[in-house]
């Protein structure tokens, strides 16, 4: 046979085909089974993980995410790839045709697990005995508020929040559990980063890592003298080991005022001043009230749309060893009222280095200068003011006055308010260098000493300069004055703490034993001087003052010495007990009664461990009850509580007049005074539901506080004049429950949501007042005289005064209010005025016949939380709300009579009493008010029940896509809005009403309620 | 490596001492131990004489004015309804408990008496020279029956401290009329016997109290308490001191020049100052506001028909275009604001004696509280009463002749009405008049005739139809009420007074 060579080059592409056409069976085999997948892998919040490992599901092959969370891997078609990290929940993802499979892992850490900070120690939420709360900085960070204590309400249960005026800077006032003492100051102590302090406006919110709160005594008793009103402790954001981010964000917002008073306009107030003179018999004032129109506004004159800005950088870096977060943050707020302002520059850092296994050194370091306008208090002002008096006086009567001469005088003793807030030149300006230092040694290996040494250095200045003006005879000053007072605080703490940490099988035990040192000293200067040259600003210094000198200052030092131990066992994991104990030693005391001894104890058992719960129910994914008992204390009063002190006084005498000086009493002191012990009980439950989409805990407590602490007014008599004296004036209960309930669903990959409700409920009761039948008053008004009504078996700072019965619509019905023997029992009444009721039945309307007419205290106060996520949208809020508490509003007394030429609300006119038969609610506008209708009684009482939409956020995260062009990790943008709508039957400005022990649920109508609409952006790389 | 670092740090930490723990309030001295020494001691009394007049206008120095207004010589003054406004209820006799005048003259009276009860509780003649310790308690004795004299006036029995009571003692009820007056007396009389002559005090003491004050009070207080015999006793023994005598020029008695003249018994002592507040805030509170002054307290029609054809007159009322002084030839009251056209003469001071600066609280013009035409008057009403009417025309005649009037012989209820009419013009707008007619129990008649003169009879220009007084209720005007706080304070241990 004859060998072609084509047929054989045929042959041999043949075979090329074929060996091509095999290789590629295989090799699509290979691919049809293997391909590179690469990805991204995020926890939910969207930062990178490193060290994920990412494992093929039945083999042993697998690798991990780098630095930036990326990853590359071959797998085969059909396998399967899991994702898992130590403390988030792994994944599996079957490989189909994609390869790129990028996925966010979730948080998994058990709630069991979780550290919980209980004051000179950790502990986790299984071991936890006592009444302890925890949140977590994120959970408020999107609040538009200045203070750390604002954008903590209603999100803890036991926890309410109360504004402290309003005006920027001002902060808020936290009570916990309600009011655990008597006295004005209910605020909890601050621990922050293991310094206790009481000022925590240093801190930005965003620096906060988790925030702890000691409720019950039991808690807080290992702060014994200062736990008496609760323990908020706050950890500070420390960094990560092995991560690096820096974050930006930006928030700014206009603030404008929630609701304004309606005031009358200068038609309505004219109506009104005739009316009075019409019903007096008197010539009318005003010919023509409708051709003053609307006159002056005063409230919108001197009010205002204000912008607020918020702006904090952050970087924190971590490796094996050494940890360094720092922050720089900027916040701006300036008053709805015209005057004042606040703004605060902080600087933070915080290290912490593994010098070797067994050193731990930390550091913490925050430099934070605040700076505060403090514009005048005119709210209350601007509400009486007449709006027939324009605010300037027009330029041909202006004549050679200075410029804060040139308000028009004002018809009342109410000054014009302009001119007020132009010549008020008053500034604050405060800076805290707060640190600490703390070295952690691991002894051996169940022994361990922390120690700490942290200090707290402010520095405080307020200026303030008065200029001569004259607009009237009644307002007016011939003498500028100029003052500054300067005030240094220095706080040093010291805690040494040795812990003991061992298990032996089925036991653990843990003791704690620890010395304190705490001491304090505040140094004040400050000096006076006036007759400066001229009003003009670089005149406004002490140096320029002519005369009037005049200096004064001081040192106050505090000293504070405690020992403090814990004991922790439990059994099996399932059976808790805990036992605190602390000796306080106070310089405030006298000596023979300076120590006082703060011990408790508390049970807890975690009933999920058991086996007939965890076999079977298997629901219930943790179910713990808890019972506590405790002692703490309170040593909070004035160094000088406790002696009288000799102040200087003046007299002239002589031929030539001149000044002697002389001394006198200026306070009158009680050396009998103990410290205040507050004892109390807790019982709680906490459960996890349903693999967490439930979580529930509900506690309920009852406080005996004894031996309060207070000033008390006193008989005049005693030759006090308007002071007080401090007293321990008898014993209070409180008691109440708080729960908090959340839920929180992952509907699928593009929806998540979760819902939380807190609710706290507080009763307070008197249960001894010093004497059987005594009284405690406080609060002053000038038309209702005294407000607060604290009595032996009643609520503190109850309101007490007459009844109202409607309104005497003629002559005969007064004649017919009459006793059994025929007399009038309100013979002064005119028609139009009030009837008030004779409670006592003998036939005249006086002091006897008054009675309790309301109670500040709420029957809850609520929150509700709310977080939503659909794909790159978030929308997340807070309701806040009160159920129940009276409201009473001196105001009205001003404002709701037409008396005395102040303004009034607008439609008084319309709404009083004009003749028989038009109104049985309001009285008829009458200077020469006989009857006394304005009393103090139930027409200023009104229920303060409010729901609000405290804060509201939608915020949206720009697509993965747009950050990698920009190299960003996240970024979001969000738009937010703080107290948008509020829902109450009150008619006043704002119905969060807080206040002390004392003297509680009293509207002032101080500062009107800001609404705040605010946009911003997160940015983190 | 381990071990050394924690003994180092034992060392360090146990170290510190627990005088932590002694802290003691500096910067203050405190009662205890305090007067046991003269220099102590005099600052205590200067402390009590500055509680006549403390630092602000409306503490004491304002209430003198409510002895006018409460009565037919005066108004409250400007027709501002919201200014001061509880002021003119009391001038209206619109009188509620919780008036803040009367809440605060109880409590700065009563701060006076705690002054000087500690005083008189601790000094001791043992601790320093004697002479001198017992001077000091008579000083505060003195202070102490001057204080409750201002608190019966007003409101009738109050309760009686006497020594300084700590608040768990606070326990008091109100004493009665009687016993206060026994009280004020008992003090008085045993202040005399140690308060140097007027002739002997030492110079840099003028203006502190004098054995003479003494008499004069004790004289004025038995009046008040009706023991006739004794109030003319008194009286004569300061007369016959001979160290009194009535100003010539009756324009000279108020006078910012002329602190602690001839003629006074006893003045708060005032003076100008740019950094203590001494002043007195009257001349600033009573003058017109075209002129600076807050207009309060004008004087009424009704005095000035009564003074007509007076001397005296002019000195002590300004009327709309009067002719003042070389800055005022035309003075204005301030007509759209001024109850009654007029202004009070005897507070008033001429630009160049104002304060330049914070008027209210710095000028320097002596309260007058005690005068020796108050005394001659209050000499001649006890002598009426003791039926010796030739002693009590001699003194009576004395006050007219300083100011020109020819001398009178009234007798029986003539005399008594000459004399009450004398007082009237002599002490006009010096806060009397309403504790006067209290007590000779005609206030109701007064204020009757007031309104009915004010509403039908007046003529006047400016005050005519003018309706203050309407509410005067003789069941309960005779007396202020007890302040609200304090009866609250009391727990029922202090009665209010009847119909409030």
């Amino acid at each position: 046979m004859t060998i072609n060579p084509k047929t054989i080059k045929m042959s041999f592409n043949k075979l090329k085909l074929l060996c091509f056409a095999l290789l590629l069976t295989f090799w699509s085999g290979a691919l049809a089974q293997s391909q590179r997948v690469t990805g991204v892998i995020s926890d939910t919040s969207g930062e990178t993980l490193p060290g994920v490992t990412i494992q093929i599901k039945g083999t042993s092959s697998g690798t991990i995410t780098d630095i930036d969370g990326k990853y590359s891997i071959v797998v085969d078609q059909g396998q399967e790839l899991i994702f898992s990290f130590i403390g988030f929940e792994s994944i599996s993802v079957s490989v189909n045709a994609q390869t790129d499979i990028s996925l966010s892992l979730e948080n998994n850490v058990s709630e069991l697990d979780e550290i919980v900070v209980v004051g000179y120690g950790t502990s986790t939420r299984k071991d936890i005995t006592g009444a302890v709360s925890r949140i977590k900085g994120d959970d408020f960070q999107q609040r538009t508020v200045g203070s750390v204590q604002e954008s903590l309400a209603g999100i803890i249960p036991g926890v309410s929040v109360s504004s402290n005026g309003g005006a920027p800077g001002s902060g808020a006032n936290i009570l916990v559990r309600g009011i655990s003492t008597i006295s004005t100051n209910n605020s909890p102590i601050y621990v922050v980063d293991g310094t206790p302090l009481d000022d925590i406006e240093f801190l930005n919110p965003r620096d906060i890592e988790s925030v702890q709160v000691l409720k019950d005594a039991s808690a807080a008793s290992i702060y014994g003298s200062r736990g008496s009103n609760g323990v908020i402790i706050i950890t500070t954001k420390t960094g990560k080991t092995n991560k690096t981010s820096v974050n930006v964000s930006a928030k700014y917002g206009l603030q404008s005022v929630a609701r304004r008073p309606e005031t009358a306009n200068a038609t309505e107030y004219a109506q009104i001043r005739n009316r009075a003179a019409e019903f007096e018999g008197r010539t009318q004032p005003y010919d023509n009230p409708e051709a003053l129109g609307e006159g002056t506004d005063w409230w919108n004159e001197l009010t205002q749309v204000a912008p607020i800005t918020d702006i904090m950088i952050s970087a924190s870096k971590g490796s094996e060893d050494l940890r360094i977060a720092s922050s720089l943050s900027y916040f701006s707020q300036d008053g709805i009222v015209k005057g004042g302002d606040y703004k605060r520059l902080a600087f933070r850092v915080n290290a912490d280095y593994d010098l070797s296994k067994w050193f731990n050194l930390g550091m913490s370091l925050n430099v934070t200068n605040s700076s505060n306008t403090n514009g005048p208090d005119l709210a209350w002002d601007l509400q009486r003011l007449e709006p027939v008096t324009p605010i300037y006086l027009p330029d041909f009567e202006r004549g050679d006055r200075n410029e804060f001469s040139i308000f028009s005088p004002t018809i009342t003793d109410v000054p014009n308010a302009m001119g007020v807030l132009k010549r008020n030149f008053s500034t604050t300006d405060h800076m805290r260098i707060v640190g600490n230092v703390k070295a952690n040694i691991q002894i051996a290996e169940s022994l361990s000493l922390n120690l700490t040494y942290g200090f707290y250095n402010s520095t405080w200045e307020n200026n303030d300069f008065s200029p001569t003006y004259n607009i009237e005879p009644n307002d007016f000053s011939d003498l500028n004055t100029v003052s500054r007072n300067h005030n240094n605080r220095y706080r040093h703490v010291s805690n040494n703490i040795l812990t003991y940490d061992k298990t032996f099988g089925n036991h653990k035990i843990k003791v704690m034993g620890g010395i304190t040192f705490e001491t304090e000293s505040h140094h004040t200067l400050s000096g006076f001087g006036n007759n400066l040259p001229s009003n003009h600003p670089d005149l406004r210094y002490l140096n320029a003052a002519v005369q009037g000198y005049l200096a004064g200052g001081t040192d106050e030092n505090w000293g504070l010495l405690s020992y403090l131990g814990r004991v922790n066992y439990s059994f099996k994991e399932k059976y808790f007990i805990t036992s605190n104990f602390r000796a306080d030693g106070s310089s405030k005391f006298p000596t023979e009664n300076q120590w006082a001894f703060f011990p408790s104890l508390s049970a807890g058992w975690l009933i999920s461990e058991e086996p007939f719960i965890k076999d079977n129910i298997s629901w219930i994914e943790f179910l713990k009850i808890r019972g506590a008992w405790g002692q703490i204390g309170n040593q909070n009063i004035p160094l000088d509580a406790r002696q009288s002190n000799l102040d200087n006084v003046y007299y002239v005498t002589g031929p030539d007049q001149s000044v002697r000086v002389g001394v006198a009493p200026g306070s009158i002191g009680n050396d009998q005074l103990i410290w205040e012990t507050i004892e109390d009980i807790n019982v709680g439950v906490d459960m996890s539901l349903f693999r967490g989409k439930i979580d529930l805990s509900f506690d309920a407590y009852q406080r005996n506080i004894k031996d309060m602490l207070l000033t008390k007014p006193l008989p005049a008599y005693l030759g006090l004049g308007f002071d007080e004296q401090w007293a321990n004036v008898g014993t209070m209960e409180t008691k109440g429950f708080e729960f908090q309930v959340s839920y929180k669903n992952v509907v699928n990959r593009d929806l998540s949501y979760r819902v939380g409700f807190t609710g706290t409920n507080s009763r307070s009761t008197m249960t001894q007042l010093n004497g059987q039948d005594d009284v405690y008053w406080e609060g002053n008004d000038q038309r209702l005289n005294l407000l607060g009504y604290t009595t032996e078996g009643g609520t503190p700072s109850e309101f007490y005064g007459w009844v109202t019965d409607g309104i005497f619509q003629n002559q005969s019905e007064i004649a017919n209010y009459t006793d059994n023997s025929g007399n009038q029992i309100q013979p002064l009444a005119e028609p139009g005025d009030f009837k008030f009721k004779d409670l006592n039945g003998d036939g005249v309307v006086d002091d006897q016949d008054r009675k309790v007419i309301g109670n500040p205290e709420a029957m809850l106060t609520w929150g509700v939380n709310f977080n939503v996520n659909y794909k790159s949208f978030t929308l997340s809020g807070l309701f806040t709300g009160k159920i129940g508490g009276d409201i009473l509003t001196p105001i009205k007394a001003y404002t709701h009579s037409g008396a005395g030429g102040y303004n009034s609300y607008e439609g008084l006119i319309n709404d009083s009493w004009n003749g028989d038969g038009s109104t049985n609610s309001q009285p008829r506008i009458v200077d020469n008010d006989r009857n006394q209708n304005f009393r103090y009684s139930d027409y200023y009482v009104q229920d303060g029940s409010y729901v609000r939409l405290k804060n509201i956020q939608i915020g949206y995260q720009l697509p993965k896509g747009l950050l990698k062009k920009a190299r960003l990790t996240t970024a979001s943008i969000f738009v937010n809005a703080e107290n948008l709508l509020t829902l109450t039957g009150y008619d006043g400005m704002d119905p969060d009403i807080g206040g002390y022990a004392t003297l509680r649920g009293v509207d002032w109508g101080n500062y009107p309620l800001p609404r705040i609409v605010s946009t911003g952006i997160n940015v983190s790389f | 490596m381990r071990n050394s670092v924690l003994i180092l740090l034992t060392i360090l930490f146990t170290g510190c001492s627990s005088d932590l723990l002694d802290e003691p309030v500096l910067g203050v001295q405190t009662i205890d131990n305090y007067y046991s020494n003269a220099t102590e001691a005099e600052y205590a009394v200067v402390g009590a004489y500055a509680s006549l007049s403390p630092e602000d206008w409306w503490e004491m120095d304002f209430f003198w004015l409510i002895g006018d207004v409460c009565s037919d010589d005066a108004f409250k003054g400007n027709t501002i309804v919201g200014d001061q406004l509880d002021f003119g209820n009391m001038a209206d006799f619109n009188i509620n408990p919780n008036n803040e005048w009367l809440d605060v003259k109880w409590r700065y009276s009563y701060i006076t008496i705690s002054r000087v009860n500690l005083i008189i509780e601790n000094v001791s003649p043992s601790e320093m020279d004697e002479d001198r310790a017992k001077q000091f308690i008579a000083e505060a004795k003195f202070l102490r029956a001057f204080t409750y004299f201002e608190l019966v006036k007003n409101f009738g029995g109050v309760p009686l401290a006497l020594e300084q009571l700590s608040p768990n003692e606070a326990q008091l009820e109100r004493a009665t009329e009687e016993q206060v007056w026994n009280q004020i007396i008992e003090d008085l009389e045993s202040a005399s016997t140690d308060l140097p002559s007027r002739a002997d005090q030492p110079a840099n003491y003028i203006g502190r109290a004098t054995q003479q004050a003494a008499w004069a009070y004790l004289a004025k207080a038995n009046l008040f308490a009706e023991n006739w015999a004794k109030a003319q006793e008194y009286a004569e023994m300061v007369v016959q001191s001979g160290q009194y005598d009535l100003e010539p020029d009756f324009g000279d008695v108020w006078s910012l020049t002329n602190p602690n003249g001839v003629e006074s018994v006893f003045e708060i002592q005032h003076n100008y100052d740019d950094v203590f507040y001494v002043g007195n805030a009257l001349p600033a509170v009573t003058r017109s506001r075209s002129d600076g002054g807050w207009g309060f307290a004008t004087p009424s029609s009704n005095l000035a028909v009564f003074m007509a054809g007076d001397a005296r007159l002019a000195h002590t009322i300004i009327t709309q275009g009067d002719s003042i002084d070389a800055d005022h030839p035309s003075y204005d009251t301030n007509l759209a604001e001024n109850e009654s056209g007029r202004n009070n003469r005897k507070y008033y001071l001429s630009v160049a004696d104002r304060s330049p600066l914070d008027e209210h609280v710095t000028n320097g013009l002596n309260h007058i509280l005690m005068r020796y035409a108050d005394l001659l008057l209050i000499h001649a009403e006890a002598a009426y009463r003791n039926s010796q009417e030739g002693s009590a025309q001699s003194s009576l005649n004395r006050v007219r002749a300083r100011v020109g009037l020819a001398a009178i012989t009234p007798s029986g209820e003539d005399l008594l009405t000459a004399v009450r009419g004398e007082r009237r013009k002599e002490l006009a707008l010096e806060g009397h008049r309403y504790y006067d007619l209290k007590r000779w129990g005609i206030l109701e008649e007064a204020i009757t005739d007031f309104v009915d003169y004010n509403l039908n009879r007046s003529s006047d220009q400016y005050d005519s139809g003018d309706q203050s007084g309407e509410l005067f209720d003789a069941s309960k005007h005779y007396l202020f009420p007890i302040p609200q706080t304090e009866v609250d304070l009391s727990q029922g241990r202090i009665q209010q007074n009847p119909s409030y």
